[in-house]
């Protein structure tokens, strides 16, 4: 078959442009890293990866929701420590002061202490976080919650909203408890609620009057109780935080290896394909310049 | 006889000097794209007859040929033209997909850390930062959107100058085709029958370059002319004569350049038909994939816009107010038709309740005489509406809403495109961190005293599910009190009346009052009581906020099916698709036309070695034939000697 000379030459140059662009995208991939660099490289991998890429963010995200409530779990956890402490303390005191060898002098000694406490469970339960919001007045968290007007009434003036937070895509966890949960909702022992504090300001009254009340040790355990039973959810929220920590860990883990699955280069697989292509130019160049030189006319 | 030897031999030298010629020609022009090698075709001269017999007179040249068949010819015209569109197609294609698929630049990113700044914002509702992080963030998504929508529509006015260009070198290459035409025929009548290769080929060549630009279809006239065509048959080129293509503009939308051909005085619009080569390529990429990807853009700004703000608008924002929209995106745009004679005009809106529905497609809306007919605008597939066209009842079709006013004439049309300034046209409307609405604009919980005390003696809770669309804001608040005996809860305040509740069936099912829904648990007591009061200082609540949040993964997009960025991801994967097919037809046809081109060369390129070889050839026939001369000479000269003596 005949060729012409022109075509012969085009063909030549024509098969070392198309090994140099073979060559280039091998570069380009090695130098990224990715094996999809554009969406027409692989479209169906494309749409994945921004599902993956989705995915991986939210999970993140909820990571980040994660160390945020485990943090306000925690300062929650160690407050209602605290007010446990106390409570035990004035029980102690309450259980002492039944006593009758205790005379009234004793007594109003014991009821000092008792209002100390009564401050410190009161400073607790109008307790901030770092924002500044305080931790137990339900969506009011701008206000102190708890306030007494030195006469035996207290009031709370927080509302009864539970805050949640996303730790996982089908997941969201209570993040607090409201002032009302905590400090008044505690079943009196004569019926009906009777709140923590008013509890407290009546022990300290009965003593300074030398007059304890029996029905108060109950009271106070009453209220201890109710301490401890919110502290056990949190600690159960705790647990279900750490549990979807777990998971969403796995999770990304799962994802970021998917990822890698579709974008990834296989970089042995690259360099040989380099390899490979290099040769193959080499080989055009080669040829071309060989065939180029072929010519009757260099013989005439 | 020495004389007749004398002819004889000239013939030959005349011969074999042409040949020598055309080689040298053929040798000069081995680099000329087009060119088809000649040969000079010999023949012997009339013998002259004598008593012995006829005899040869030496060499004539019959003709200079040229090596050519139209059918690779043709064929090379054709992969020329497919190769032309698809190289420009991929050009095109690639760009968009890159530019939307660009993990930096494209959508993804800017829609992720959005969110991300929302669920911030939902852990720590009552501080400012977070607050004004969602709003820096708000802002560069909206600023990525608008950005990626200028360049889609830079793009576009890219192609709408690039087709004025194409049509302008159409319109050059067609009138030298023409020329071309007058010179081939004036060189025919001078040749006497031969043929004026060295304009044939130029033709051929213009002919392919024309083909560069737009597929066409040529006959050849007997009288050696060739007659061009376009699209469906649209005569480009009539021999001597070259109709105009001119740019025109789009009878709905003056921006949208279209292409009409001008014949004897009459302008008729044939984008439609017009396909192959860069024009066909350009108004391909403008009309499929560019709509797609600006649409599809337009249409997540949309939804992004519409859902985001339905969402604040049942929220309270820090100030206790009702939450404000967000967002502000342009209503679909309508236009006219020019050619309209009625006086109706058209009102299209997004629906909020079916904007799932939402397409990337354009429509038509047209008026028959009788009634009103939608139809996808790229294919005219009809589209069922329901409604009447009023402002009571609009047409519903596809998440939109259409509202008529005034008197159609027959054939009137207005073209609907929903979503294509969707990208341009979004906008951030809230400045005030304190304005994105996190709370609920109601609490709901037991009743309690004057200091706070609980007073129910059941167990019952309330809990507070979704806010709609119904719900207006409380004042006195609402309070929901038990009756054991009719096992119902009665309510009174902002709103009154009653639902049933039974402890042992219901506990746990969700009821809805005033545009709120709730849960209720347990077992109240006779006369236990419930509140839903306003929300007011709630400044610690989270409640919209995360329902904000949750639009993330929220199937709000394709009926349905899939969230903001799984419709983006959708149309990534589709433009890299379109891509990828354009690559690969690309390389496919340039391998077809480069077979093409070697089967022409096969026969009409040149090769230098043979032309060396027929160098050589012609220039031993040349020393042979002078030769002759040289015998003829001595052979004259040995009979003037014979007679001198």
């Amino acid at each position: 078959m005949r060729i012409g000379t022109l075509n012969m030459f085009q063909q030549g140059v024509d098969a070392m442009l198309e090994r140099q662009a073979d060559v280039f995208r091998t570069q380009q991939q090695l130098s990224s890293g990715k094996r999809v660099n554009s969406p027409s490289d692989d479209p169906a991998a494309a749409a994945q990866l921004v599902g993956l890429s989705d995915s991986l963010d939210v999970t993140r995200q909820y990571q980040r929701n994660i160390d945020f409530i485990r943090s306000r779990l925690q300062l929650e956890d160690s407050s209602l420590a605290a007010v446990g402490d106390a409570l035990q303390r004035a029980r102690e005191l309450a259980v002492q002061g039944l006593n009758d060898t205790n005379g009234a002098e004793v007594r109003t000694g014991m009821a000092k202490e008792i209002r100390q406490i009564l401050d410190q469970v009161i400073g607790l339960a109008n307790r901030t976080d770092a924002a500044g919001e305080f931790l137990f007045g339900g969506f009011q968290g701008q206000s102190a919650p708890f306030s007494g007007d030195g006469t035996g009434n207290f009031s709370y003036a927080g509302d009864q909203g539970q805050r949640l937070v996303q730790v996982g895509a089908a997941r969201q966890i209570a993040d607090g408890d409201s002032g009302l949960d905590v400090f008044m909702k505690i079943p009196a022992v004569g019926g009906g609620y009777e709140d923590v504090f008013t509890t407290l300001y009546n022990l300290a009254t009965d003593l300074e009057a030398n007059a304890p009340n029996g029905a108060s040790l109950e009271q106070i355990d009453n209220a201890m109780d109710n301490i401890l039973g919110v502290r056990a959810t949190v600690g159960a929220r705790l647990n279900a935080v750490e549990r979807e920590e777990t998971s969403n860990v796995a999770l990304i883990e799962q994802l970021e290896n998917t990822r890698s699955i579709i974008e990834d280069l296989d970089y042995a697989e690259a360099a040989s394909r380099l390899n490979q292509q290099s040769i193959t130019l080499q080989a055009a160049q080669q040829a071309f310049v060989k065939i180029q030189n072929l010519n009757l006319f260099n013989f005439l | 006889m020495a004389v007749g030897l004398l002819g004889t031999a000239t013939s030959g030298l005349q011969a074999f000097q042409r040949s020598i010629a055309t080689a040298g020609n053929n040798i000069s022009n081995a680099n000329t794209e087009g060119y088809s090698r000649q040969r000079v075709e010999l023949g012997t001269r009339p013998p002259s007859f004598t008593g012995q017999g006829f005899m040869g007179n030496g060499v004539q040249i019959e003709s200079v040929s040229r090596l050519f068949d139209q059918f690779t010819v043709d064929r090379l015209r054709d992969t020329t033209s497919t190769s032309a569109q698809y190289d420009t197609l991929f050009e095109y294609s690639s760009r968009v997909s890159n530019l939307l698929g660009d993990s930096d630049a494209g959508l993804s990113a800017g829609l992720e850390s959005f969110f991300n700044a929302v669920q911030d914002m939902a852990d720590n509702p009552s501080a400012i930062p977070p607050r004004q992080l969602v709003l820096s963030e708000a802002g560069s998504l909206v600023g990525r959107i608008q950005n990626l929508g200028q360049q889609l529509d830079s793009m576009r006015n890219e192609i709408n100058g690039g087709l004025d260009t194409v049509v302008n070198e159409i319109n050059s290459i067609s009138s030298a085709i023409a020329d071309a035409n007058r010179n081939i025929l004036d060189a025919v009548s001078q040749g006497a029958g031969q043929t004026p290769n060295d304009l044939l080929d130029k033709r051929d060549m213009l002919i392919n370059d024309l083909s560069k630009l737009v597929s066409v279809r040529t006959i050849e006239q007997d009288d050696g002319s060739v007659n061009v065509f376009v699209g469906s048959g649209q005569s480009l080129v009539t021999g001597l004569l070259a109709s105009e293509l001119q740019t025109t503009r789009n009878g709905f939308d003056t921006q949208r350049t279209e292409i009409s051909i001008v014949t004897g005085g009459v302008t008729a619009e044939i984008t439609s038909n017009l396909t192959g080569g860069r024009l066909g390529a350009l108004l391909d990429f403008r009309d499929q994939t560019l709509n797609l990807a600006e649409n599809a853009l337009g249409r997540i700004a949309v939804t992004v816009s519409t859902e985001f703000n339905l969402q604040q608008n049942l929220g309270m924002d820090l100030d206790g107010e009702m939450g404000v929209d967000m967002f502000s995106i342009d209503q679909p745009s309508v236009a006219a038709h020019i050619n309209n004679t009625g006086a109706a005009s058209i009102v299209a809106t997004f629906d909020p309740a079916n904007l799932q529905d939402l397409t990337t497609n354009d429509y038509i809306l047209a008026f028959d005489g009788a009634a009103w007919n939608l139809s996808r605008a790229s294919d005219g597939q009809p589209v069922t509406m329901t409604g009447a066209g009023t402002v009571a009842s609009p047409f519903a079709a596809d998440g939109l809403e259409f509202v008529v006013s005034g008197a159609a004439a027959a054939g009137d049309r207005f073209e609907i495109k929903p979503t294509r300034d969707g990208s341009s046209s979004m906008r951030l409307l809230i400045a005030d961190p304190g304005d994105i609405a996190a709370a609920a604009p109601v609490v709901m919980g037991e009743a309690t005293n004057a200091n706070g005390l609980p007073t129910n003696a059941g167990d019952a809770s309330f809990g507070l599910q979704t806010i709609d669309t119904a719900f207006t804001p409380l004042t006195a608040g609402i309070t929901f009190t038990y009756d054991a005996g009719t096992q119902q809860f009665n309510y009174a305040g902002d709103a009154a009346g009653s639902f049933a509740y039974d402890p042992a069936t219901d506990s746990g099912s969700t009821f809805s009052v005033a545009g709120m829904s709730f849960t209720v648990n347990g077992s109240p007591a006779d006369g236990d009581s419930f509140v839903a009061a306003a929300n007011t200082n709630g400044s610690g609540d989270n409640f919209n906020a995360l329902l904000l949040a949750g639009l993330q993964s929220a199937r709000t997009m394709e009926n349905g099916d899939t969230s903001f960025q799984g419709a983006y991801g959708q149309l990534i994967s589709d433009l890299g698709a379109r891509t990828r097919s354009a690559e690969i037809t690309s390389q496919a046809q340039a391998a077809l036309k480069s077979q093409a081109q070697e089967s022409r060369d096969a026969l009409s390129g040149v090769n230098l070695d043979e032309e060396a070889a027929d160098l050589i050839r012609f220039q031993q026939a040349y020393s042979a034939i002078a030769q002759v001369i040289s015998v003829a000479d001595s052979t004259f000269q040995t009979l003037l000697a014979a007679v001198g003596r």
